[in-house]
Formats: structure tokens, sequence, C-alpha cells
């Protein structure tokens, strides 16, 4: 099962490492782990996805809160949580399979980027769960490269009414 | 006071501390001076403060704070290092040395300028004494120690160590524990090392005394209640003693205090206390539910927690219990007074006999103990009165921790009668530092327990691998010669009645001493349980009966 925290950290040299340091002596998986600035520029925001056992008796989020660099970690497993993931995949494309291939990017809000006489680049935004969809779909065209950028997540704000969109609906059902 | 070996990156650092009021005190080897500041702040409940070069200066640390990081112990090392234009060059004596200590210190920095050396120092010294203590190391660059810089002390005042610390555990909270203890009849207490470490011992005491609760001790946790108390059970875990163990087995309420469950302490973590409610006292948010699952948590301060619980406290109907308790001990429960066990016909001096003797002669003596066997008869058989009395390296098992570690020891508390207790293997993994004890003039008396064996490696040779001894044959110096090489007076003992005038005469003689005492090579720690098995599953002395647990 995926855990997804999110560690503020001071931003500076080295936390990365440490942070990285704590899943490894700890053997938790690290799934995928994004790191960037945010709005204060001292501060550093990562979104991890670690594939951990729910009954694991071992905190993840515990033992980062020792760390002295780490502000605070938020597990949004199990709250209402809005996560993307951006991915940049080429799939093989010849004249007969590409228009199949530009309706597919249509239903799944993807992006075609680049196109050359025998393959295609797109770009989805998308949730994991979605990104992997497209992928599932797109494999029997014969996938070439796929570049992915990790999950990014943030709570919901429930007190805010805007319709959860399908995918964020089904996010909070599987995570 | 510091604990220090000069090289080149920090040579400047050591230009400055010649014109300081600091002590400095010069060891043989960084990872001795490691130890000496880890002994000296476990003596003293002070900061710990090792300072080395770079490279193999930095490298020689590891093993020290792995020490400390392990048993929860405040030090600060401070490290030098190639100059910042050099640094990921491989210049000479370069390591990443903030790269290689990552996960065995509480934090770490590499300082390249010189205005970052006090906030970096500052905050050191605050994260390595708050919430659980642990060592923090400052690297700081050549050309940043050589620089100049306004010190503005002020403004380095530091505050992120303040980040994690716990809340005052809520009121429901301490309630919801009352409750718990108020309904259990075979409650157990657990004291760990946290008794020492938050100055709890008293509130212990007054708790242990108000609830008519009995205590167990973990190793680090001996001297944080005193031996000699009624209420007090005894050593718990591996080689505890047997009653410690089935209590915990057939208690119905554990209270676990500033303790972390080593496998040590538990066997069988699946087997563990089948019976009991557990509550679990601990400041390390980590260590909750990490080996243990547990009924209730009380993340904070231990000694907090008790002082705010003794108002509300009453006494549990324990008598029976507490009955029950005396039937567990039987009739061989004083290692201290009672020849157990006794000694095969023709025996010569057993080991045993040794740390009765030395104990009966110095019953309030600092004990500084290294790794092995010694260690865990030393547990046995002393009976600690006080916090900070037993100096051991217990999560690490760290051999070549004890002479090193006494000599901080000593200098933490000078008026204190210090002592050494270690095996024939152990003591020279160090033994280079006999010359800075001689050197620094200090009155500490080693105990050489010689079995001319790695005697605990043996014994697991022997009970779980075929009695095949590999490797564990010492042949060693004459430690009586080696001693008077550095300056000591050198002393053996091959009888009861030479153990007994040895130990009088060392404590006589005005300067340190060396005691080494010929052993029976063949001597095992029993009981023992077998590791991964559950606490009632322990091997027992083969020559006494097995104690029943019903």
């Amino acid at each position: 099962m995926f855990r997804i925290l999110i560690a503020t950290t001071d931003n500076e040299p080295g936390v990365l490492d440490r942070v990285a340091s704590t899943f490894r002596r700890r053997g938790f998986n690290i799934h995928s782990l994004t790191v960037s600035p945010t709005l204060d520029p001292l501060v550093s925001r990562m979104t991890l996805v670690t594939d951990m056992n729910a009954n694991s008796p071992r905190s993840a989020k515990a033992f980062l809160e020792r760390l002295l660099n780490v502000h605070s970690v938020v597990d949004l497993t199990e709250v209402a949580s809005l996560v993307r993931d951006v991915a940049l995949l080429r799939v093989r494309a010849t004249a007969e399979t590409r228009s199949g291939l530009f309706q597919l990017a249509q239903i799944f809000h993807a992006e075609v980027l680049d196109v050359s006489p025998d393959s295609l680049v797109m770009s989805v935004c998308a949730s994991p769960e979605r990104v992997e969809a497209l992928l599932e779909s797109l494999r029997p065209y014969g996938l070439l490269e796929l570049g992915r950028s990790g999950a990014v997540a943030m709570q919901r704000r429930t007190s805010i009414e805007l319709p959860l969109a399908t995918e964020d609906v089904e996010d909070a059902v599987s995570f | 006071m510091v604990f220090g070996y000069p090289g080149g990156a920090i040579l400047p650092a050591y230009h400055a501390l010649a014109q300081s009021s600091v002590r400095h005190v010069l060891a043989r080897h960084e990872q001795g001076a490691a130890h000496m500041a880890d002994g000296y702040a476990r003596a003293s409940g002070k900061v710990g403060v090792v300072i080395c070069t770079s490279g193999p200066g930095a490298t020689n640390l590891v093993t020290g704070l792995a020490t400390a990081m392990m048993d929860s112990v405040p030090m600060v090392a401070i490290t030098g290092q190639v100059s910042s234009s050099l640094l990921g060059s491989d210049a000479f004596q370069e390591v990443d040395v903030t790269g290689v200590t990552l996960p065995i210190t509480k934090h770490n920095y590499l300082v390249q300028r010189p205005e970052q050396i006090a906030p970096a120092i500052r905050e050191a010294f605050a994260l390595a004494q708050s919430g659980r203590p642990g060592p923090v190391l400052v690297d700081i660059t050549k050309d940043a120690q050589l620089a100049s810089t306004e010190l503005d002390w002020e403004a380095a005042v530091p505050s992120r160590h303040l980040r994690h610390l716990p809340p005052e555990v809520p009121k429901a909270q301490l309630d919801q524990a009352l409750a718990m203890i108020r309904a259990s009849h075979r409650p157990i207490i657990l004291a760990g090392h946290g008794v020492t470490l938050s100055g709890a011992s008293a509130a212990l005491i007054c708790f242990a005394e108000t609830a008519q609760i009995p205590v167990a001790s973990t190793l680090l946790g001996l001297g944080s209640f005193p031996a000699g108390h009624p209420l007090f059970l005894g050593f718990m875990g591996m080689h505890g003693s047997p009653w410690t163990n089935l209590a915990i087995q057939e208690a119905d309420l554990i209270l676990a205090f500033g303790m972390r469950f080593d496998d040590r302490v538990t066997g069988d973590p699946a087997t563990f206390a089948p019976h009991a409610t557990k509550i679990h006292v601990e400041i390390d948010r980590a260590e909750v539910g990490k080996i243990i699952q547990v009924d209730l948590a009380l993340q904070g301060d231990l000694r907090n927690v008790l002082e705010r619980m003794l108002p509300d406290l009453a006494a549990v109907p324990s008598g029976p219990w507490l009955a029950r308790l005396e039937t567990l001990k039987g009739p061989h429960s004083d290692l201290t007074t009672e020849p157990w066990p006794p000694l095969p016909a023709g025996a010569g001096l057993g080991p045993i006999e040794v740390l009765r003797t030395l104990y009966q002669a110095a019953p309030e003596a600092v004990w500084v103990t290294d790794v092995g066997q010694h260690q865990m008869w030393q547990a046995q058989v002393m009976r600690h009165a006080l916090p900070r009395t037993l100096i051991t390296s217990g999560g690490l098992g760290t051999m070549g921790f004890a002479l090193p570690a006494a000599i901080g020891a000593k200098l933490a508390r000078p008026d204190a009668e210090v002592w050494v207790v270690a095996g024939d293997g152990g003591i020279q993994m160090n033994s280079q530092e006999f010359m800075t004890l001689v050197q620094e003039g200090l009155k500490i008396n080693v105990a050489v327990i010689n079995n001319g064996t790695l005697g605990m490696v043996r014994q697991w040779q022997t009970l779980f691998y075929e009695d095949r001894r590999s490797a564990v044959a010492l042949a060693n110096p004459d430690f009586v010669l080696l001693a008077e090489a550095y300056g000591m007076k050198g002393l053996r003992a091959a009888t009861l009645a030479e153990a007994v005038e040895a130990t009088r005469q060392a404590q006589e003689w005005p300067g340190p001493t060396l005691i080494e005492f010929v052993v029976d090579p063949e001597a095992a720690v029993y009981p023992l349980i077998p590791p991964g098995a559950r606490l009632q599953d322990m091997i027992h002395e083969p020559s006494l009966p097995t104690p029943s647990p019903r």
C-alpha cells in the first residue's frame, strides 16, 4: 500500500540526503520523491510516496520528525488529497496508429508534444492512477521511453466546495 | 573540558585552545577520546566534547559516535575539515565526515564560513541534550577556522532543537494511565536509561512505593532505582534474573519507563509479556510501537509524567503478586552475597567471585565495564544504588569502551572511586589509553578478568555452534608488567584470597592500578535466553535446578 507523506524541511544542502538516509536505514522503500522550494525560500517541500505496509510498526513519519531539518510531516494517506504526477512518454506511432493515439491522448487529457515518423511524445498531468491507466492503454502500441516526475500532493481544503474531479474521488478511496 | 587529538585540519582550533581556559585531555587514539567524552557525559549528565582532525581522525570517531547514539549520550564532536576550496577534491586527509556520520549522529554540520561556527556550536550543544540526547558532530573547514569574523553570541541563540520536543502529556492521557494502573493486579515497572536521562530516579522511587509496584531494570537502567530496595526485582533480559523475566511474562500491566524494548530485553517480541496491558512512557515518538505494540503511549519527559501522576496515584492491591514474586525468586536471589553458582571442586578463581569481591570492597564506586561476559556478571552481581554508578555500552556493545570511558568518568567526578572492569579481550582494544590515564594523574583501578579467551563468543560457540572454538583463544601480554610499563601498579590474583588482598591493595595505592584476575576459562554466563526465544525459555546453569514458572 502506498503512503503519501508531505515533509516541510529547511531548504539547505544535505536535507534530501538525511531524508533518503532515514528511509534506507529503516527499510522503507521510496516509490517516488519530489523536492522543491516553497513560497518561503528558506523552506523546502518534499512529497514522499512509499509502499509501506499499513501495519508496519515503524513509523516513517516519526523517524522523519527526528531530523532537525524537518519542520513537520503530514501523512496524506487517509485524508482527502489531491495528487498529481507528470509523465512524459514516447510511444511508437505509425501512420496507421497515430489517429488512435491522438484519441487516447484526448481521453486522458494528455498533450501531444512531438510527432516524428515512427513515434510521438505525450505529456500528461494527472493522478498516479490515471497515469498508470494511460500507460496501460498505450502499452499495446509500444512504449519506447518514460519519464515521470513522481507525485506532488496537497491536502484538500474541504471548506471550499469545488466538486472533486472523478479521479480524485477514486484517489480518496484507493489511497 | 574536552577530549581530543590534534592534527592538520584542526590546527587553528588547537592554536586557540592552548590560550583558552578549556582543559584539553590528550588521548592516544581518537576512538579513545570519543569514549572519554561519552564516559564524561554519562558520569555527569553534561555534554561530553571530543575534538580531532579531518580524515582518519574523524573516521576514528565513528565507533564512539555510534556507541553514544545507541545509548542516547549527549556529546558534541568537533572535527577539522580541509579548506572549503579543496572540498570534494580528495585532498590530503579529506573524508566526507558529515556523510559518514549521518546515520550515527543526531545531526551534523559542515561549517565553511566563520560566521556559521557560533550558531552551529550553540545549536549542537542544545540539540545534544534536548529531547532524547545524542551525539552531534560539527565539521569545520580549516579556512573557516582561520578567518576572522565578528562574534555575535546572542544572535546565535539556537531554536531549531525545540522543533520536535513533545508538548506536555495531556492530563486525559495521565488519567487513562492511572485508571489502567488501578485496574491491575500484577503490575511491573520496566526502568530504562530514560529514568536516569530525565532525572526521574526520585520520582520513580516515590511512584513505585506509592503504588506498590515492583521494578525491573534494563542494563542501562541499573542504578536508576536502588537495587537494595524491597520493590527492586532485578536485571531483566537475555542474562537477567529468572524471576524478573518470569515476572514480566506473568504480569498483567507493563509500565515501560524510558526504555525501548531492545531485542536483548524482549526475546521474541511476539511472546513478550503476553498477558499484559502495556503503557509506554517515552520521549522519542519513533520508539513507540517500534518493537512492541502498546496500549497507551505517553510521549514526553518521564520525570514530568511521573511527578504529575503522583498526586492521583494510589496503592494497587499487589500483595498477592509481590508474594508470588518472592516465591519466584526462591533461595538464590542475591548473587552479591551468595556463593552462586557453586564452584566445581578444583576450579580456580570464579569470575562471579571476582565481581562479588570487587563489589563488596567498593559498593558505592562508579563501575565502568567493557562488553562481554564480565559485563553481564557485573550486572547480575553488583547492586547499584544510585544513577550514573554503572557506565557501560549497552546498545552498541562496544569492546574497548571501558578504559577510556572511565577516564572521562573520573574527570567528571574526581571525588568518586572509579573502577574499570574489562575482559582480557576488550582491555586490549584501547589499551593505549593507559598512558592517558597516567599522564592525567588519575586514580583509577582497572580489573582485568582474564580467562585467556573471548569468553562470550566462546560461550555462544559452545552453546549454539557445536562447541567449535573458532578464533577465541587469546595469547596475552603479562598484564602486570604492562601496567608497570605505563607507570601503574600491577597486581595479580588467582585465588579468592589473593583477589581480596589485591583489591584491598589497589584501593590503598595512591595511584592507578591494574589487577589481573586469572579466572576459570570455562565459566559461562547463566541464565541465558537464546536469541529470539521466549523470556521463559532460559538456559540455566547446568549444575543448578531449573526454577519452574508455576
